[in-house]
């Protein structure tokens, strides 16, 4: 595959959006540690991608997947975060892309998987920064734009807007009745790792369903489960809940029916 | 493969952003508490820095006058910032602070600190006791030592300044 | 109930149990609480050009009148120095900030006054009837081991009204009467490595508890300092990493803490006996002494 057809790829797409934000987020911030953590984050994870791949005696290494996790991980972990946790967060996801397997494909989202225990395995502080959770609110547009470029390539408007509807929705019903804190959901930081998660998290291809009916239900059940984790505990971690459960559910679904229809989106 | 029509996509991104709307309108009065812009009469207005205009007997005063310069402290018709109590937000790494800035006549005179967004670990945000405790012994609340950094507040600080800018 | 704000750089928490009082009445007080830090902050800044501190400092060669907020807790610290033998020093401020320690922890903005070479708590000079303040040669005053206390302690005689209260301005704290299940105030002691865990906890009344740590603030300028320094020796002792000291006044607590922290061992331990104080101290090893019986 030259350069030019990998751009033109789901994950070419999806790595020139997410290096994008971590430039346009680490220069609206005017601190370059964030890069570092992006290029050591990078680095261990392709490092631990390959490992992994030998070890198992994988025909093909082609850690292009790894640089997205490794990415997302930078982008949502705080700039202030140790380079050591950074490293941790991006081993642990690249193993559970490995070790939890199903038909040779990884059942649970990397990143979500890696940045959901990095906090109680290594107290690490997720800020989200590469969604401009801490830039003017307008730069949401940037967000959006690249978001619907990568949701357009992979083909996954139904999981999405299935997803952000049923989660705008219950946010809203939260904020009629009082339940929750769902003014702090709808607004910058909040609001902006919820779209990150959206574009660039849910629709990873490998763990999530391909057919329009899938994706939707699957959209609906992460939003329901992320909901519901925000409106009973607040906390960070309701997003990466919910696209687990997600996960899950897809990883059931594609049991059940026995694999013959099944195709990859990507 | 699911490949919708672009005018699907336009409908269900506006669909999207009504719902977020309305769930935005919804808790526009929790979100934004007493955006207080209580506007004291500006007559006072501040006269040449306090010190600058101080009696000096022995004429020591010159150069140690020049270390001390504080941008906004020379004598100015203008003020910088206009009198009253401004709520700010920090929302940056370690979730969201907000405090109310009281200033009067340039001069930060109060900054509460009236709300800590829960979705970091507290101990996370400022070392806050809060947390710390419930590992050791719930009957104790107060922690000899345990300073924590004004640093998480800077931004919110910044913030609600920004705010009270005078044009 | 409970309040925060930030003042003299650090966060001031207010915590009042009030049974039987209205809740108006105990908000009130608190804010009167909460005053006396911002008044105390005005008089004593050591960051603001403006403060009155500030503006005595730059007046040498003369007497200058100052408010009571300043006053007393200048005599206050040069009391201390005195018995310490200007070990515990007021007039560091000039070396502090050669340190690093000179940026206002609200407007960010950093200050730089003209100091003499070498000075002493004896080219300071305060004059008892007139309520003025002399300098005898250009310093700069550092009351941050004082003007906390002093704050604490003025705070807290504007809550004495109620069943229970503290006053807790960064890990400086007075306790007065009960706590909500009215027994006496559990207050612990911040371990010196870990900030998420205390070593020991002592129950008090209408005692302070103050704690000089190295673990904090540590100069950005001069490596292996911190902001304690040894007025001599222009550094920072290391025979304790922490010494609290629970003592009937904050702003005795604070100063001895501060004192018994720069104090060679023996001289700390006796200086706390003599004033009748009591103290916990922690040495680098993670040892602890306690003085005083506790």
């Amino acid at each position: 595959m030259t350069a030019g057809q990998w751009i033109k790829s789901p994950k070419g797409y999806v790595t020139v959006a997410l290096a994008a934000c971590l430039l346009i987020a680490s220069i609206g911030a005017f601190d370059a540690k964030g890069i570092i953590n992006g290029v050591v984050a990078v680095a261990v994870s392709v490092a631990a991608d390959i490992v992994c791949a030998l070890i198992g005696k994988r025909k093909r290494i082609m850690p292009d997947g790894a640089v997205i996790t490794g990415l997302i991980n930078a982008l949502v972990l705080s700039v202030t975060t140790s380079l050591f946790i950074v490293a941790a967060t991006c081993i642990v996801s690249i193993l559970s892309k490995h070790l939890l397997v199903a038909k040779k494909k990884p059942v649970f989202n990397p990143a979500a998987f890696g940045l959901l225990l990095s906090v109680p395995l290594f107290h690490s502080g997720q800020s989200w920064w590469g969604a401009f959770g801490d830039l003017p609110a307008w730069t949401i547009a940037l967000l959006l734009l690249g978001g619907y470029a990568v949701v357009n390539r992979v083909n996954k408007y139904p999981q999405l807007f299935a997803f952000i509807g049923t989660f705008l929705f219950l946010l809203f019903m939260m904020g009629c009745f009082h339940v929750g804190d769902a003014a702090d959901a709808l607004r910058p930081p909040f609001i902006n790792a919820a779209l990150f998660f959206a574009f660039f998290m849910l629709t990873d291809p490998p763990t999530s369903p391909a057919k329009t009916g899938g994706q939707i239900a699957f959209g609906i059940l992460a939003a329901v489960v992320s909901a519901a984790v925000y409106a009973c505990f607040g906390g960070l971690m309701y997003l990466f809940i919910g696209l687990l459960a997600g996960n899950l559910y897809h990883l059931l679904k594609a049991r059940l029916s026995t694999g013959k229809e099944y195709r990859r989106g990507a | 493969m699911a490949k919708m029509d672009k005018k699907w996509v336009a409908l269900c991104s506006a669909a999207i952003a009504a719902v977020y709307a309305a769930g935005y309108v919804t808790t526009e009065t929790e979100a934004a508490p007493a955006q207080t812009p209580q506007q004291y009469a500006q007559t006072d207005v501040q006269s040449g820095g306090g010190w600058a205009s101080q009696a000096d007997p022995f004429g020591q005063n010159g150069q140690a006058s020049k270390s001390a310069g504080q941008p906004g402290k020379t004598s100015q018709s203008k003020k910088l910032y206009k009198d009253g109590t401004y709520t700010g937000m920090g929302s940056n790494r370690r979730g969201s602070i907000q405090v109310a800035v009281t200033i009067k006549n340039d001069k930060i005179t109060d900054v509460e600190i009236s709300h800590f967004a829960m979705h970091y670990s507290e101990s996370d945000v400022v070392g806050l006791p809060g947390e710390v405790l419930q590992k050791q012994s719930a009957h104790v609340n107060n922690v000899s030592g345990a300073t924590y950094s004004t640093q998480a507040f800077e931004d919110a600080v910044q913030d609600a300044l920004t705010q009270a800018k005078n044009a | 109930m409970k309040k925060a704000k930030l003042f003299m750089d650090t966060v001031v928490d207010i915590q009042v149990v009030a049974s039987g009082k209205s809740a108006d009445r105990a908000e009130a007080q608190i804010d009167r609480a909460f005053a006396a830090f911002r008044q105390v902050e005005q008089a004593c800044s050591r960051f603001s050009p403006d403060s009155e501190l500030m503006m005595a400092c730059r007046q040498f060669g003369t007497p200058v009148p100052v408010s009571p907020f300043l006053f007393e807790p200048l005599k206050f610290a040069l009391e201390v120095a005195k018995w310490t033998d200007g070990v515990f020093d007021p007039t560091v401020g000039g070396l502090m900030e050669e340190h690093g320690f000179n940026r206002h922890y609200l407007t960010g903005q950093t200050i730089l006054s003209p100091s003499a070479e070498s000075v002493t708590y004896r080219d300071v000079i305060v004059n008892e009837r007139d309520r003025t303040v002399l300098l005898r040669k250009p310093l700069v005053i550092d009351l941050g081991a004082v003007a906390k206390g002093f704050a604490i302690d003025l705070a807290a005689s504007e809550l004495r009204e109620f069943d229970g209260f503290v006053v807790n301005a960064g890990g400086d704290l007075f306790a007065g009467g009960v706590d909500e299940s009215g027994s006496d105030w559990e207050i612990g002691i911040r371990h010196p490595y870990h900030k998420d865990q205390i070593v020991q906890s002592v129950t008090v009344s209408n005692e302070a508890v103050c704690t000089s740590g190295s673990y904090e603030r540590k100069s950005a300028k001069v490596p292996g300092t911190h902001h304690l320094l040894h007025p001599k020796t222009r550094r920072s002792p290391n025979v304790w990493i922490s010494c609290s000291i629970i003592a009937p006044f904050a702003m005795m607590a604070d100063a001895m803490a501060t004192a018994a922290f720069l104090l060679v061992e023996n001289r700390g331990k006796t200086f706390i006996e003599q004033t009748g104080t009591k103290g916990i101290l922690i040495t680098p090893a993670l040892q602890i002494v306690t003085v005083g019986g506790i």
